[in-house]
């Protein structure tokens, strides 16, 4: 606590409330500007995500200054979306040869498999746009907006089960109990709009197998970071965030005098304690309080025009479903939301590919093709880098019996396709590119923590000089293995 | 030795000397230099030019300096050793004379400046045996006139080696050689160069961004005084026409009929391929702007901002984005908010947060990048002291984002007084009874977001003279068809992101 002691101005009252009120802490706010861009940089730890970040502004001129990931937790099958193999059409049902799997690592559900029959996709790949990318038919609207995505197809992870691989992409780390992206940007970038939380996670409804994969609050936690910058998860039900209505008999004033009662005492506590969890607490309530008024102007949509609901289908006005929460962070990046995070279950297809990937990619498809088309016809596109993925990709081989109505497919940490489009982003391109078989990346590697780098130097972040000392490490989102910036994936 | 050996000595010396002044003076009547390439062999020989024309220079000059010490320590081996020296002088000035004019008649050379550069070695050379005669006839008549004589011609001999030697470098290196690393500023103002004209979007493309490639690669081979291959590149006209090959050097349109650009994209092992071996060949930016610049027809007076979208490639935006950006910082400081006053701004920045909920922020930790405002949640609509506490770092705004927000007549035209702006959201407002003229000034302006913000035709118009913007969003807007096309002919670089459905056949017009 000593150390962090130095990162506070001293407090009075009027600038502890201040701080509370506006988002700015009066040493925040003293220090918009100043000669040394440096100095500015630990001056407002613990201010929140309310202020500034901790880095005061982005080390040089970002290209974004948000992000919308979508998140298809699970592992969605690149060999029946994207990555189309017609050397698996000749290959069916033959073994994968050993010279391919090189001694891979296989999960527990297919290890003890007595062969490993080459299983080619199900459904037929046709090209799409100017930039001639291969699309399946379960995507016929993803089909029509590829030049203006950025297709990665060799992204790769060495996470090879959910918990591990998800926890990799989302913190930087295999282990739990580090900041996701979302907390770091928070937390190195601050917030746009002190009305809403910098970090907001939507859940989305599925329709393929019912019993998913579970998700747990630390994929969007803030692992050491102030806790004021862990993500707001809204309810997909109901209220998007719970109690934010005032109880009966209690009105704005009432509430307003109780908050600056509570700061109140919250500050002489601090004042002898200097534990910067109960400024990330007084934060939390004063965003509460403001999130009174701005959630229920958010989660409004009777002002969207009938052709925009119709361009997001029929789906969009059913809360919860994919589409609805595609709009919902349309509707926040234009609130200057720094970081939405989409959560779509139920991709692990280790069985019955052709039963349930169908139903996965009609939840997703339109919307993700209406959030482009929405965001690129406000001039929102410019500025919001959007990115489609998963944790893993899916094997070459068959899980199980290989069949035309039941095949599936295992965990495939050695490459899979993921997608981003926006923020400087060089749209209809398709990076990098696997073997015959699709199971070995032959040319321009992507790490997922190469994307991530990237995409902080897009939102003009240095991915090594965002960084906190922890045990005994300077931590950042990447680790501390080398990380590239991929120029290939720029504009 | 006899006094009548001694005479028939100098006489025999006298006779070699005039048969050597008269084939010098005849040179130039005799060898033409008319830029044509020679014979390969002589061309290795004249090279030796080169080596050796130092050596009349330090000879010559060795001279006056002998001829001090000689005169202030009288002695006999002095003289001789001048005797010697001006002797050996002569010889190897002949010798560089005649290698000299070997090498540019085989080596392609013509002009002014090279056969200014002959005149003058000829000249040096006829001096020194002058001085040489006139030393020895000193030395043997012991006659005043002699000294005289000696004294003049030696002078002259150094005056024309040093103006010799002073051409062949210009030849070799370049007429800027010598000046080309003082100080920017001090070669305009001792007159070498003339100051640099502004380059940016709207001036000529030939003369900001060809010419001066051309100037900087091109042109000391190229001139009027220096005119190798009989190729003159100092001229628009003749740049067009070409030189000895009697090949168009530049066709416009059509890359594939211009000799020029063959030249200097030839493999550098030809010969033929330019700029010559040893010298610097262009780089891979000059080349494809060079390419480009034939492509769309070698305009002469357009401006870039003259150009359609199409016409405009994004890496050769980027090429001369970057070239524009090297010119200014080379000219001048680029004004940051970090020379203000720190105390006033940022009371002005926590005044306007908390009174209007407008933010105000560095874009990134570099000064240069400017500032950004916006506001997400603004309290009231900005008005007079809201802009006179703006107007404190107005120049260094270089975003403003006022989606969704009140706007009147005055934000507008107190948004028009915000020079550096280069993006602005005026997205989600209503912007149906006003003016834009004001935005006319926004001459950095790239981006200009104006998605469903009411505007209609006839306020459009406000910013049609927004040559460099890059991107215009008029979505769900009262724009019509006509507006569009209108809009259109006029803001020719920018991507125009609409929902206006155009018939058949298709009118320019992204999205």
């Amino acid at each position: 606590m000593a150390k962090h002691k130095t990162n506070f101005p001293e407090l009075t009252r009027r600038g502890f409330l201040k701080n509370s009120l506006t988002g700015i802490s009066g040493a925040a706010a003293a220090a918009v500007l100043s000669k040394n861009a440096m100095a500015t940089n630990n001056s407002t730890f613990g201010s929140g995500s309310l202020g500034k970040g901790m880095l005061g502004s982005p080390h040089f001129a970002p290209k974004a200054k948000r992000v919308i990931n979508l998140f298809m937790a699970g592992g969605p099958s690149q060999h029946d979306m994207f990555d189309y193999k017609p050397e698996l059409e000749r290959l069916h049902g033959t073994d994968l040869p050993d010279s391919v799997r090189n001694g891979q690592r296989l999960t527990g559900m297919s290890s003890n498999q007595a062969n490993f029959p080459l299983a080619a996709s199900h459904y037929e790949f046709t090209r799409h746009g100017e930039s001639g990318a291969w699309v399946s038919e379960l995507l016929p609207y993803t089909a029509k907006i590829v030049d203006d995505l950025t297709f990665i197809r060799s992204m790769h992870t060495e996470a090879i089960n959910h918990d591990p691989a998800i926890t990799y992409i989302q913190t930087g780390d295999q282990q739990p109990g580090k900041p996701s992206m979302g907390a770091w940007l928070s937390y190195g970038l601050g917030s746009e709009n002190a009305d809403l939380p910098s970090f907001v996670v939507l859940h989305s409804s599925w329709t393929g197998r019912k019993s998913a994969q579970a998700l747990y609050n630390r994929l969007w936690g803030s692992g050491f970071l102030p806790a004021d910058h862990q993500g707001v998860s809204f309810q997909s039900v109901g209220d998007p965030i719970l109690y934010l209505s005032d109880t009966k008999g209690v009105n704005s004033t009432i509430r307003r005098r109780m908050l600056d009662g509570l700061a109140k005492m919250n500050e002489s506590h601090y004042q002898k304690m200097q534990d910067t969890n109960i400024l990330s607490r007084v934060a939390q309530y004063e965003l509460a309080n403001r999130m009174q008024y701005s959630v229920p102007e958010l989660m409004d949509l009777s002002n969207e025009s009938k052709a925009t609901l119709e361009l997001y289908g029929p789906d969009v006005l059913k809360q919860g479903t994919f589409a609805y929460n595609c709009l919902i962070a349309r509707r926040m990046a234009e609130r200057g939301v720094r970081f939405s995070q989409i959560f779509h279950r139920g991709w692990d297809q280790h069985g019955k590919i052709p039963v349930d990937l169908p139903k996965q990619c009609k939840d997703i498809d339109q919307a993700c093709y209406a959030l482009i088309t929405d965001l690129k016809s406000r001039g929102l596109l410019e500025d919001t880098i959007v990115t489609w993925g998963g944790e893993f990709g899916r094997t070459a081989y068959c899980q199980g019996t290989l069949n035309k109505e039941t095949y599936g497919r295992d965990h495939h940490p050695r490459c899979f396709t993921s997608w981003v489009a926006g923020g400087g982003f060089k749209p209809g391109t398709i990076y990098g590119e696997t073997d015959d078989f699709g199971y070995n990346i032959v040319k321009d590697p992507v790490h997922i923590r190469d994307l991530n780098a990237t995409i902080l130097q897009q939102l003009g972040v240095d991915h090594k000089r965002l960084s906190v000392k922890f045990q005994g490490l300077d931590q950042t989102l990447t680790g501390v293995e080398k990380s590239h910036i991929i120029k290939g994936l720029l504009a | 030795m006899t006094t009548q050996k001694t005479h028939r000595a100098f006489y025999l010396t006298l006779a070699i000397a005039v048969v050597a002044v008269i084939s010098l003076l005849s040179l130039p009547y005799i060898v033409k230099l008319d830029g044509a390439e020679g014979n390969d062999w002589f061309t290795f020989l004249g090279r030796f030019h080169i080596v050796i024309l130092h050596l009349p220079i330090g000879w010559i000059m060795l001279v006056p300096i002998l001829e001090y010490f000689a005169r202030k320590y009288p002695d006999k081996g002095l003289r001789k050793i001048i005797h010697i020296t001006l002797a050996c002088a002569c010889i190897i000035a002949l010798a560089t004379v005649t290698l000299g004019t070997t090498l540019a008649s085989s080596g392609g050379f013509s002009g002014g400046m090279v056969s200014d550069h002959m005149w003058m070695g000829i000249m040096t050379t006829v001096a020194a045996i002058f001085a040489y005669i006139f030393h020895y006839a000193r030395e043997i008549f012991k006659k005043k006139i002699f000294t005289g004589a000696y004294v003049t011609s030696l002078f002259a001999s150094l005056v024309a080696v040093s103006i010799t030697g002073h051409l062949g470098g210009n030849l070799v290196q370049g007429e800027d050689y010598l000046y080309a690393k003082l100080p920017h500023d001090l070669q305009v103002k001792l007159g070498f160069i003339p100051p640099r004209m502004e380059i940016d979007f709207n001036t000529p493309i030939y003369a900001s961004f060809i010419e001066p490639v051309l100037q900087q690669n091109c042109v000391s081979c190229h001139n009027e005084d220096k005119t190798k291959g009989q190729y003159r590149m100092d001229n628009l006209a003749l740049l067009m026409q070409g030189g000895k090959s009697k090949r168009t050097a530049i066709v416009p349109n059509d890359i594939e009929k211009s000799e020029l650009f063959h030249r200097i994209t030839m493999p550098r092992d030809e010969k033929k391929a330019m700029p010559p071996d040893g010298r610097t060949p262009l780089g891979s930016d000059e080349l494809a702007l060079f390419e480009w610049w034939i492509n769309i027809g070698a305009p002469q007076q357009e401006s870039v901002n003259d150009l359609n979208a199409e016409q405009l490639p994004e890496n050769i935006e980027k090429i001369i984005e970057t070239i524009i950006a090297n010119h200014q910082s080379f000219d001048q400081d680029i004004p940051s908010y970090a020379d203000i006053d720190f105390e006033a701004l940022n009371t002005a920045i926590i005044e306007l947060q908390e009174t209007y909920g407008i933010t105000i922020s560095p874009v990134s930790q570099k000064a240069q990048d400017g500032l950004q405002m916006y506001a997400f949640n603004l309290k009231k609509p900005l008005d007079e002291t809201a802009w006179n506490a703006i107007s404190l770092f107005a120049p260094y705004v270089s975003t403003l984002d006022l989606q969704r927000a009140e706007i009147s007549q005055k934000t507008i035209d107190a948004i028009g007084s915000l020079q550096s702006l280069e993006s602005l959201n005026l997205s989600n407002t209503n912007l149906a009874d006003i003016s834009l003229e004001s935005l006319a000034a926004l001459q950095n302006l790239k981006m200009l977001n104006l998605f469903s913000s009411q505007v209609s035709d006839t306020n459009i118009t406000g910013i049609s003279s927004l040559r460099g913007l890059k991107k215009l969003y008029i979505g769900n807007t009262n724009v019509t068809i006509e507006g569009l096309t209108d809009l259109t002919s006029k803001v020719k670089r920018a991507t125009v992101y609409h929902d206006i459905e155009i018939p058949e056949p298709s009118v320019e017009a992204a999205e």
